[in-house]
């Protein structure tokens, strides 16, 4: 198994102000039943609420089995600073959402032989042959573009759920 | 590594008034997708203050016209001040953003993107004076391209800023 940083960094969202907390994990989640990817929440951290807020981190991670050799995964992490329930009135109705500080991270990756069929010596060196000189091209000019495609499609949905400015009006 | 040489840097245009927020990315997509670009977006920051709205955007669109060549453009929207306003244009209301803006723009001509000849000294060296002395030409039309590419969303931007101001 050979696990790889995509070459594009990662892409980061901050956001200031009001937002829905519920919404934006239900964002990620649904986003991943759409897409096929299988969802898991592996870390979710709440602090002790202090005058200022609630301060909450956590990670999502979204994998997908892209060919029996191939597999993306696209990680977001979030910290959340001074997170406050507010009441909001939308379209005359009252809601309940979130006051606050989100920093958004959203790192990509793939897998390459995930099943770890290459096992042993003789195997790994022909490995890296066959990684080096088979699929390299195919890897950079077609699985790599496709993944950067995966996580500003992803960005996109987060965006359009903290309300930014280019999705309203 | 990949060699980074920078041939446009911080070009830049300043506006205040009414503008469409939505209408400039809708802008630099189109404009990505018109020139072959593969989009990017690095960083989204939106930061609501007391005395209205603060947003930065970074794109990093890039191109690859060969396998030694890339064209990367880095674009940022910096907004301060911003407040919605609702205005009614033939007999439409729509809601359109005043406060100032400033785009920056700079564009990067990267060579062995794909770190074939980083891997040894001698492929260094030889790629040294590949670039230097056999493959300047095309390394020249490169540079070329990407300011244009550059200077023409440059223009683009400030065509539709220009109109926005008499609208």
């Amino acid at each position: 198994m050979v696990k790889k940083d995509a070459e594009f960094p990662p892409f980061a969202i901050r956001h200031r102000g009001i937002f829905s907390y519920a919404k934006l994990l239900k964002c990620v989640h649904t986003w991943c039943e759409e897409n096929d990817y299988e969802f898991h929440e592996i870390k979710v951290k709440y602090k002790i609420p202090s005058p200022a807020g609630a301060e909450v981190e956590g990670d999502l991670i979204g994998e997908r089995n892209i060919t029996d050799y191939l597999k993306y995964k696209l990680t977001m992490t979030y910290h959340i600073w001074d997170m406050r329930d507010v009441e909001i009135v939308e379209d005359g109705q009252k809601k309940k959402v979130q006051e606050g500080t989100v920093v958004i991270e959203v790192r990509a990756e793939y897998t390459l032989d995930y099943a770890e069929r290459f096992k042993g010596k003789f195997l790994e060196e022909l490995q890296k042959f066959y990684h080096k000189f088979i699929i390299k091209r195919v890897i950079d000019d077609w699985y790599e573009d496709n993944l950067l495609i995966k996580m500003m499609d992803l960005n996109e949905t987060i965006k359009r759920t903290l309300q930014y400015e280019e999705y309203r009006g | 590594m990949v060699e980074r040489e920078p041939i446009v840097e911080k070009e830049k245009i300043t506006y205040e008034g009414l503008f469409s927020l939505k209408d400039i990315i809708k802008l630099i997509e189109d404009w990505q997708s018109s020139k072959r670009y593969v989009p990017f977006e690095r960083k989204a920051v939106e930061s609501v203050r007391s005395h209205g709205k603060f947003i930065e955007y970074w794109f990093q669109p890039f191109r690859k016209p060969s396998d030694y060549v890339k064209y990367v453009i880095w674009i940022r929207l910096l907004g301060s001040d911003l407040k919605e306003k609702e205005v009614e244009r033939d007999g439409h209301k729509i809601v359109l953003v005043e406060g100032k803006i400033q785009i920056i723009l700079d564009a990067f001509l990267e060579t062995d993107w794909d770190k074939r000849w980083e891997n040894k000294p001698l492929f260094y060296f030889l790629r040294a004076v590949w670039d230097k002395f056999i493959y300047a030409p095309f390394l020249s039309g490169a540079r070329q391209g990407i300011k244009d590419d550059a200077m023409h969303l440059k223009a683009q931007l400030k065509s539709y800023l220009n109109m926005q101001r008499f609208a």
